[in-house]
């Protein structure tokens, strides 16, 4: 990420927070879907799978202030998400056609 | 009666590594580094293990990191707290 | 080596997610280091009863079967059978009961015990324990806005304090090697906070990540289970929950009578089956009955983990393992990592080491937040230049007004409503309503006043008040020791001992803190809004003092 870093606080901040919750459910559904045991696994995965989004929300909310502009936050991390959530519903789709 | 040994040593690992750092403020002159640095990795491993030999891996590992924790910021403060002491 | 311009960008991020969440912080780690003593605070708060010893382990079966004749609904709900003894056991058994319900209230318990007569019948009463532990961990958790609201906000502050900490990372990496334990008491007073802030910060940063992270999943449970239901999951998450449930489940009774096994027995049974559990208390289900069930909660050695739902369920006609899915080494790995997170929050290991652990680690948090507000009103302090006068800025003197009132509100307002456990009771029909009045008007109290009389005299004043409320827990001890007509009570076991004695300690700590105050606020450097000198006046006393406080 060379050039300079713009600020763009809503821009970031917003993309931190909704984006980082959307990518914080996509991957914790793909690790539900392909995890050990899968999607019918006993146990309470569904209990794990909350501290699991709540630490990738942190971690995408914290470092996304990298980006260099709040477009480019949205650009990448939205086709992040857009990636995970095909990827989810592609699963959810093939376990339950 | 294992768990006293495990905290003393952890806690006395703490105290050598805090006494290795060049912002130690216990010893107006300081003590050799590498030694120091060396005997309280030792101690602290050792505390680790005897955690783990008291509490089963698990609990022991977490008990040890949190008293690691706690007497690295506790070290520093008693120091502070010594200087303003003698200060005044 | 790291950028200075993402050093300067994630400062401004560190400090915004900072000022915005330090007060609920502040209380919230406050009130959580006070929990991990929840324990012997509900016994120290607990009065004087029966105790579990008037009726010994032999002779509890037949309370039990009095208990169950005679309450048909406690029976059904759970006769809960008390071992430890502690003071916060009123007798040997205790239930709950529905209380008569009025249409649009919420529904209600009484708590009922029950003991046996000299003569072997039965003695039952209705009456409530002491819920100030449970006030106290209700402050904790949504810092004491109702929980509706209090619960979703601390969410929100849970996230942007997992953000303050990857940016005060991020700030502090260029000099963390260099400067890690630097703690640097001196003239610099921009210098000194800084380095309480930060060595507080890194050395104690895997406890406030976990913190961070676990708390999130805890205050936002419904609305990311909502969450999952619609993205992930499909509707199908309530039934892997049900499946997930059955652990908790409780044979049906089948109405035909069956001798049960004495509790003694039961518990030598346990032993022999599940060696590395201890058993915190029993709860017998449909007692009496074919298919009557003990569920046994407790900690299994070498386990971090929830205390109060796992363990196992036994029969209570013969003592077998009848379910066994909530015992940690029997749990799947997810539900197992789930819980070792959600017992790594509460601190509900080992035994008295991470307590004490937990306890300064939440006390450290609380400092670390305060220190970080200092440092905001430090940093943009006005510094007088060549004896002339300058006012401190607007901001800087409210935030230095709500710091003082929020935090010190909070901690003299826990410690008033500690000691009012002792002083009302008897006097007030109902207690646990008043540990929250007693708190809610000295925390709001504090605050009108930090503001009405500023930072600097409000502190020493608060801080005064801090000292005395909390000095007041071992003295009303010590009161209704010397004067047993005024109906208060002191128990004497380590535990309850324990709470007079840390909190002597912490009113020591506070005065401490309250003389090193008044002293910064007279000879301290008077361009400050910590200082009662005018600014005029800088130039007309002597060389100023550094503040050490």
């Amino acid at each position: 990420m060379a050039g300079e870093i713009r600020p763009d606080w809503w821009g970031k901040t917003s993309a931190g927070a909704i984006l980082g919750l959307g990518l914080a459910l996509s991957l914790t559904g793909l690790y539900a879907y392909l995890g050990p045991g899968g999607i019918d696994a006993p146990g309470g995965r569904y209990s794990l799978m909350r501290f699991l989004e709540a630490f990738v929300w942190i971690t995408v909310f914290g470092f996304c202030f990298l980006f260099r502009s709040g477009r480019a936050a949205w650009a990448w991390l939205g086709a992040a998400n857009l990636i995970a959530f095909a990827a989810l519903f592609a699963c959810r789709f093939h376990f339950f056609a | 009666m294992i768990v006293s040994l495990a905290l003393a040593l952890t806690v006395l690992g703490c105290a050598n590594i805090y006494l290795a750092s060049p912002h130690q403020k216990w010893r107006a002159r300081p003590l050799p580094r590498t030694p120091l640095r060396a005997a309280g990795s030792l101690l602290l491993v050792a505390g680790l293990a005897a955690w783990v030999a008291a509490l089963r891996p698990m609990v022991g590992f977490f008990v040890a990191l949190h008293v690691v924790m706690v007497c690295l910021f506790v070290f520093p403060y008693a120091a502070a707290f010594r200087s303003v002491g003698r200060g005044h | 080596m790291i950028r200075s311009d993402i050093v300067r960008l994630y400062k401004t991020v560190h400090t915004w997610t900072g000022i915005s969440c330090g007060f609920a912080l502040f209380i919230a780690f406050y009130a959580g280091a006070l929990t991990m003593f929840k324990e012997p605070i509900a016994r120290w708060a607990s009065p004087p009863a029966v105790g579990v010893a008037a009726v010994p382990l032999d002779d509890a079966p037949r309370l039990l079967e009095l208990v169950a004749a005679a309450h048909p609904q406690a029976r059904e709900e759970g006769i809960k059978l008390h071992l430890r003894g502690h003071e916060n056991e009123p007798a040997r058994v205790t239930w709950e009961e529905d209380a008569p319900h009025e249409e649009g209230q919420p529904h209600d318990h009484v708590h009922w015990w029950a003991t046996l007569k000299p003569d072997g019948t039965l003695l039952a009463q209705p009456e409530e324990p002491s819920e100030l532990a449970d006030f106290i961990n209700e402050i904790h958790m949504s810092v004491g806005i109702p929980q509706a609201a209090g619960l979703p906000l601390m969410g929100l502050v849970s996230l942007l304090y997992g953000v303050a900490l990857i940016a005060g990372v991020i700030v502090l990496l260029p000099t963390l090697v260099k400067d890690f334990f630097a703690l640097r008491v001196g003239k610099n007073l921009k210098r000194m906070w800084l380095d309480a802030h930060n060595v507080v910060g890194i050395t104690a940063l895997p406890f406030h990540l976990v913190m961070a992270i676990t708390a999130i999943a805890l205050c936002w449970k419904g609305e990311l289970w909502s969450a999952q239901e619609v993205a992930i999951f499909g509707d199908r998450q309530a039934i892997l929950m049900d499946r997930d449930n059955g652990p908790f489940e409780v044979p049906k009774p089948t109405g035909e009578a069956a001798a049960m096994m004495a509790p003694a027995q039961l518990l030598r049974k346990l032993e022999e089956q599940v060696p590395d559990l201890q058993p915190s208390f029993l709860v017998f289900k449909n007692y009496g009955d074919t298919a009557a069930a003990v569920r046994v909660p407790g900690a299994e050695r070498g386990h971090v983990g929830d205390t109060h739902l796992g363990g196992v369920m036994l029969s209570a006609v013969t003592g077998d393992v009848l379910k066994d899915g909530a015992l940690p080494s029997r749990q799947d790995p997810d539900r197992r990592a789930a819980e070792t997170l959600y017992g790594l929050h509460t601190g509900q290991y080992e035994g008295l080491t991470i307590k004490w652990a937990y306890f300064f680690l939440g006390l450290a948090g609380a400092w670390l937040f305060y220190t970080g507000n200092l440092l905001w009103i430090e940093t943009r302090r006005k510094k007088a230049r060549d004896g002339g006068a300058v006012e401190q800025s607007r901001s800087t003197r409210l935030l230095g007004s709500a710091t003082v009132g929020v935090c010190l509100g909070c901690v003299a307002g826990l410690s008033l409503s500690i000691v009012a456990a002792k002083w009302l009771h008897g006097r007030v029909a109902d207690l646990n309503h008043w540990h929250a009045v007693v708190y809610y008007v000295v925390f709001l109290g504090s605050i009108a006043w930090a503001f009405a009389r500023g930072a600097a005299r409000s502190a020493v004043h608060l801080l005064c008040l801090s000292a005395a409320a909390t000095m007041a827990i071992p003295l009303t001890t010590l009161t209704a020791l010397l004067f047993p007509a005024l109906g208060m009570w002191a128990h004497g076991s380590a535990a309850t001992l324990g709470v007079d004695v840390v909190a002597f300690m912490g009113a020591l700590c506070f005065a401490w803190m309250a003389v090193a105050t008044l002293r910064r606020t007279r000879h301290g450097p008077a361009d400050s809004v910590w200082s009662i000198r005018k600014p005029g006046q800088a130039s007309a006393l002597s060389t100023p003092v550094p503040a050490d406080a």
